[in-house]
This record gives structure tokens, C-alpha cells and sequence, in this order.
């Protein structure tokens, strides 16, 4: 009855792979599947086109080969990197399930097994998901004559990318649950000093400071990224890669010897919270939700993105910064948004004497007043840009609309996809980006929050009538999110 | 020589400790209850006797085999399901089954899903079945490959009478071929009817063991005493 070790590594890749993507599957149709990677596609495709091949700047001062290009880009892998490692030391790193360890474990397949397995299943999806990014820039290339052929090679190095950051946070975790508690402080430590010495360099220009960027891995991958993007590739770096993240999964699966993956129970002692009095219970509980679950970090992490990036196109002449600070409440919003839909527990709500209208004008009023707390940053962006503040109120005209926006499309679109209402933000994007290029700021501007308040006026005109249907609609929203979450 | 084997058992969470210095042995071919109040450290003494946690101290062997090599010879019922809920039900079991490197898997599979009743459910997606649906998956899962030792932590929960009545049987045909069940519980009732014999359990150690006549002796109960009675008696020191 022993199971073999191949066929066991094999068996829980596939059956695992079927599972997640019947899960994709099963949230959309397979038109609206295929319309989301599209839109993937000319969104992120003509923003990368857009920033290295259009963007004045950029492309006169060398485009992707650039140096400064590779600095940009192994920053943002850094960053990544970093991510990764931050969730490595909070046990994110060997992503074992609940549901893994009782249907898989207790069978005596041994964490090693599971790692190749697993190796196996995310680089699948990461292909998967890489490849329709390349569709625009790969267009783009062929009528700059580029050599078509590379472009395959740049989802394969970006997934060869991925599975490296998968790997560094398993170690990092496995690392953990053998080690000590200073260990993290001290991971924490030296990355925060390399990210300084790093992003002092280009200031200071010493050659020490030089040499250390140079031997980053990110700074060798971002070399080999866009080697395969400019056509500068070279088999040697290639393979070489390949080689540093096999050396990494074997890494991996001979610390997970001995791993003992273990399920903690209901008594393992939580942090104790004060408790608070509640004037305002829904929109409290929110508030909570989102301070608990630190759902706030992920537009400043965002932000933190946009500045490397942003330092680097002004500095090339171009500024993106106005279209960086109104991405970034975008994002805010929209991640917000889908946070308290997502996790809301409606039944709860429902078994209440409480109107639907109510419960709503709770959420977005929560919303708007929290997308209101990144206008600041939207702010400093757009002074490091030395863009226009006048841009400042189409961005808040942004915040205003996506919260109603998205309650709407989440339902209107129920039936080709949660994710989808998402991407359909951009509607509310791209007039508050496009207007005060057409039309003078101070113009603009007011047009623009007048735009916003129209839109609630008949959001909530629409709804006045509707409110009990919407009530039912949006548990069904929610019970989506939370499908999609699981 | 006991089926299994408990020495010295010891686990703790940050300083808490779930499971203080627990012994127990448990003689085949019986249907045997583990019965506590709730945190009194049943699920974890399940957890480490899967595998699924180690143990601080202590000894555990399970048909004379130690180092949870009997992984193979155990079957294992959470106590939340937990499935892979975009998997069909023939697809998890089989997937299970395939693990488990079981022989002639299609027919076994297929026996299992007459024997649960899930026939006409075979093609569903997991996500799709009621919660009672879904324990009867996990029960046929952990019994996929013909385990010696079925352990079930709750593992009647959300099941109809005529479930748990065909649970019983399967776990007594188990305990017929000279193999263990191992039930824990926290509902009087599911013992008394359930099981052979019983080990009540609380802060984390054995408290008193055997059949209910046994209890009522230790527990110093009266005659007419029921389960209940002597469960509360046993652990009314225990208790604040």
C-alpha cells in the first residue's frame, strides 16, 4: 500500500491544479475569463508599452537598455523580494492548508513531496497568468522589428522570478519554525539596510555601493528580463537562473525534511484587544476590519511602487506621477471596497430590523471618508512630480465614485464576475485622467466632484426605489467575495 | 498487546498546556471513546496521534509501530471536513485513494459511494453538497484504503440518524476485524450508544477509563447512574 514517490508528487500537482482552476473557472464564464485576460492584456501591455517605448523620455535616453531601466526594475523586484520575505517570517513562505493536511499529510506524503508538488502547481498558474501580460508589449516589439522570439522568454523568466520568491519565503518560514524568534528582527534588519545603501547608490554614485547592486539577485534578473525583452539575451544568464532556482526548490525540499507541519488549534493564546465602545456599530465594525487586518498597508505598498518608479521617469524627463496618484486612490478604493464587501457577513445584518439603505450609506460613507486618507499621498506624488495640484480634485472625484461604482457593478455584473467590476473601475479612471488634459485645471476640477456628486445623486435615485433588491443582491455579492477569497 | 499506545503525552501552546502527561492504551477490536468537555485536549492528542502535530514529550506507537509509520494503516476524520471543494466527489476520493496507493481503485471508490449513499451526488463539485453531505465524503475519504485504525475527531457532526447509523456499522465492522475506532466527542449521548468503551478526558489528562459499569465504579456513582452523571461527576472537580 506504499505510495510511490513520483506518483505521489504528480497526483497532489495535478488533482491541486484541477482544483484551483475549476475554482477560477467557476467564478466566470469562460467569455468573461477571457475578456479579464484581455483586459489584463492592453491595460498592463500599453502601460508597460506606454512607459518604456512611448514615454518621450524614456525612449531618448536608451529605453529598455537604459541602466537606469535595470535599476528600476531590480527595485521593484527587490521589492517584491522583500514582500515575500516579510511574509516568509510570518509563516506565508510553505503555503500548507488546512484541508492539505488533513487529506494529504495523514496519507504519509512527506513535506518534500509536497514542495515539488506545490513548485509544480504555481508554476503552471504563474505561466498562465504572465503570458497574456506580454500580448500588447509583444505586438508592440514586432513593429519595432525586435526579435519576436524572446518575448516567449520573458513569462518564463518572470515565472522563473515567482517560484524564487515562493522559495525564499518557504525557507525563510521552515528557517523560522526551527529557529528563534530573533531571527526575523534580524532579516528585517539587514533588508531595510540593503534598501537604503541600494536606493543611495545611484545618489552617491560609490563604486562599493555599486558593487553591492550589482551582485543583488534581483539586479541579475532584472538584466535577464529585460535582455529577453531587447533582444540582448543570453543563453549563459538564462540558464543560469534556471539553475539558482533549482538550486533554491532542492534547498527548500531538503529543509522541509523534517518540517512538521502543524495546524494550530482554537487555544493558541490571540492578542487581547481593548474593548470599545461602538456609537456607530456599522460603521465600526469596518473600521475595525480594516485596521485589524492591516487591508490599509496594501495601497501604500502600492505607493511605494509608484515612487521608485516615479523618481525614475522624472528623472528621465517624463512624469507619470499624475497618473501614478490617481492609480494609487484607485487602487485604495477599490481594494477597500472589495475588502468589506468581500468579508461581510450578511446574515447577520439581515436577521436585524435594519433597511438595506442604511446599511449601505454606512458602507460607502466609510469608504469615501477612508479613500479621503490617501489623498495626501496622491498629494506628495504629484509634488514629487511637478505635476499640477489642480489634478488633485479629479483624483478625489476617483475616490468618490469607484465605492458606489463597484456596490453596483458587483451587482450588475454578478453573472460574468466579482473581479470584473474591478477592472471596470477604470470607467470612473480614465475621464477624471483624461478631462483636465482636454481642459484647463481649474475647469476641470470642479466638473469633475460635480461629475461625482451627479453619480451618487443617481446611484442613490436609482436605488431608492430598488433598495430591498439591492439588499438581496448584495449578499449574493458577498457571498461571492468570500467564494472568490477561499 | 494494545493497538494503541500512549505514554507520557505531552503538547503545549505558548505556554498553555493542552495536552499534561496523558496515558492511554487501547486494545483492538473495539470502538473506543474519547470524551471531554470542550479545550479539554482531545483534538490535539488526535492531531499528534495523525501526525499532524508533535508532541512536546512522550511516547506514541500504533500497532507496535512508532514514528508515525502507521500512517498508512490509519484513517483520519477531521473535525471540520475541510475538502478540496472544487473537486467532484468521485474525483476526491479518488484523488485520496491514489495517495493512498489503493489497489483496484475504481471499485473500491464506487463501493464507497453505494455504501455512503453518494451515488448520485459522484459527479457534484464538493462546494455544491450540504455539510452533512460533505462529513460523509471525508468519512468515505478516511476509509478509502481499508485503515486498521479509523480515528474521528467529532466525527459524527451534522449527520441524519440513518448516517451515523451506517457510520456505526462501518466502525464496528472495523472493530470486528480485530482493527480500533477511535471517536471523540463531547456529546454524552454519541458515546453511550457509540462506543465500547470510553476515557474521559480533561485538562489535557485521562481522568478514568473503561466501560460505563467501570465509570460508575470509579465515579462512585449509583446504579441507575447514567453517562451523564458520571461524566459530570468525574470532571465536577475540574471544573471552576
Amino acid at each position: 500500500m506504499k505510495t510511490k514517490k513520483a506518483n505521489a508528487i504528480t497526483t497532489v500537482a495535478r488533482y491541486k491544479a484541477k482544483e484551483a482552476i475549476r475554482m477560477v473557472s467557476s467564478q466566470y464564464t469562460k467569455r468573461s475569463f477571457l475578456g479579464i485576460l484581455l483586459f489584463m492584456a492592453l491595460i498592463y501591455g500599453s502601460q508597460f508599452v506606454w512607459i518604456f517605448f512611448v514615454m518621450p523620455g524614456v525612449a531618448e535616453s536608451g529605453g529598455l537598455g537604459d541602466p537606469l531601466t535595470t535599476f528600476v526594475v531590480s527595485m521593484i523586484l527587490w521589492f517584491f523580494l522583500v514582500m515575500n520575505v516579510v511574509g516568509g517570517t510570518m509563516g506565508a513562505g510553505l503555503g500548507i492548508k488546512e484541508k492539505d493536511a488533513n487529506w494529504i499529510f495523514t496519507t504519509g506524503v512527506t513535506t518534500s513531496q509536497y514542495v515539488w508538488a506545490h513548485t509544480l502547481e504555481y508554476a503552471l498558474f504563474a505561466l498562465v497568468f504572465t503570458a497574456p501580460l506580454m500580448l500588447v508589449p509583444a505586438l508592440t516589439l514586432t513593429t519595432l522589428n525586435e526579435a519576436l522570439w524572446h518575448m516567449v522568454l520573458f513569462p518564463i523568466t518572470l515565472t522563473i522570478f515567482v517560484l524564487m520568491m515562493d522559495s525564499i519565503a518557504s525557507l525563510i518560514t521552515i528557517g523560522l519554525k526551527k529557529g528563534k524568534k530573533v531571527v526575523p528582527i534580524a532579516v528585517y534588519a539587514i533588508l531595510v539596510v540593503i534598501t537604503v545603501l541600494i536606493i543611495a547608490s545611484p545618489l552617491t554614485d560609490n563604486p562599493q555601493l555599486n558593487v553591492l547592486y550589482d551582485i543583488l539577485p534581483t539586479t541579475f534578473l532584472a538584466r535577464v528580463l529585460i535582455g529577453s525583452m531587447v533582444g540582448s539575451f543570453r543563453l549563459a544568464q538564462f540558464l543560469a537562473s534556471g539553475a539558482i532556482l533549482l538550486t533554491l526548490i532542492l534547498l527548500v525540499s531538503w529543509a522541509s525534511i523534517g518540517y512538521e507541519y502543524e495546524y494550530k488549534p482554537k487555544i493558541v493564546k490571540g492578542k487581547r484587544y481593548t474593548r470599545k465602545k461602538m456609537r456607530d456599530p456599522l460603521a465600526s465594525k469596518d473600521l475595525l476590519l480594516i485596521k485589524r487586518k492591516r487591508v490599509y498597508l496594501y495601497p501604500l505598498m502600492t505607493a511605494a511602487i509608484y515612487i521608485v518608479l516615479g523618481i525614475f521617469l522624472s528623472s528621465s524627463g517624463g512624469s507619470m506621477m499624475p497618473f501614478f496618484a490617481g492609480f494609487l486612490i484607485m487602487i485604495s478604493s477599490q481594494t477597500l471596497t472589495q475588502q468589506i464587501l468581500v468579508n461581510e457577513r450578511m446574515w447577520i445584518l439581515k436577521s436585524l430590523d435594519l433597511s438595506g439603505k442604511k446599511v449601505i450609506s454606512s458602507m460607502l460613507k466609510i469608504l469615501v471618508s477612508l479613500s479621503m486618507v490617501y489623498l495626501p499621498i496622491a498629494a506628495i506624488l504629484l509634488i514629487i512630480g511637478r505635476a499640477n495640484l489642480w489634478l488633485l480634485p479629479g483624483i478625489l472625484a476617483i475616490a468618490i465614485m469607484i465605492p458606489p461604482y463597484m456596490i453596483w457593478a458587483s451587482l450588475k455584473f454578478k453573472k460574468v464576475g466579482y473581479m470584473l467590476s474591478t477592472w471596470g473601475s477604470f470607467l470612473t479612471f480614465i475621464p477624471a485622467m483624461i478631462l483636465p488634459e482636454l481642459i484647463p485645471f481649474y475647469i476641470a476640477a470642479p466638473v469633475l466632484i460635480l461629475m461625482g456628486l451627479v453619480f451618487y445623486y443617481i446611484f442613490f435615485r436609482l436605488a431608492s426605489n430598488k433598495w430591498d433588491e439591492i439588499w438581496e443582491e448584495i449578499d449574493f455579492a458577498a457571498r461571492f467575495g468570500q467564494k472568490m477569497r477561499t | 498487546m494494545p493497538a494503541i499506545e500512549i505514554r507520557d503525552l505531552v503538547k503545549s501552546f505558548n505556554g498553555l498546556r493542552a495536552v499534561d502527561y496523558l496515558n492511554l492504551s487501547i486494545e483492538g477490536g473495539q470502538i473506543f471513546g474519547l470524551l471531554g468537555p470542550n479545550g479539554a485536549g482531545k483534538t490535539t492528542t488526535i492531531r499528534m496521534l495523525t501526525g499532524l502535530l508533535k508532541p512536546d514529550s512522550g511516547t506514541i506507537k500504533v500497532l507496535s509501530k512508532e514514528n508515525w509509520t502507521w500512517k498508512g494503516l490509519m484513517g483520519y476524520i477531521p473535525e471540520e471536513a475541510n475538502l478540496y471543494e472544487h473537486l467532484t466527489v468521485y474525483e476526491h476520493l479518488y484523488f485520496v485513494g491514489k495517495l493512498r496507493g489503493v489497489e483496484d481503485l475504481d471499485n473500491r471508490v464506487d463501493y464507497l459511494l453505494e455504501f455512503m449513499n453518494l451515488n448520485d451526488k459522484s459527479d457534484e463539485m464538493v462546494s455544491t453538497l450540504s455539510r452533512g453531505m460533505k462529513q460523509k465524503v471525508a468519512i468515505a475519504c478516511a476509509t478509502v484504503h481499508e485503515p486498521k485504525v479509523l480515528i474521528g475527531d467529532e466525527p459524527l457532526m451534522g449527520l441524519d440518524p440513518k448516517s451515523q447509523r451506517a457510520v456505526r456499522n462501518l466502525m464496528k465492522s472495523y472493530a470486528d476485524k480485530g482493527g480500533v475506532a477511535l471517536v471523540s466527542t463531547h456529546i454524552l449521548d454519541v458515546a453511550e450508544r457509540f462506543c465500547d468503551r470510553v476515557a474521559i478526558i480533561s485538562r489535557g489528562s485521562i481522568l478514568a477509563k473503561g466501560n460505563l459499569e467501570d465509570l460508575k465504579k470509579k465515579s462512585r456513582s449509583g446504579e441507575r447512574a447514567t453517562l451523564e452523571d458520571v461524566f459530570l461527576k468525574l470532571t465536577e472537580g475540574e471544573r471552576e
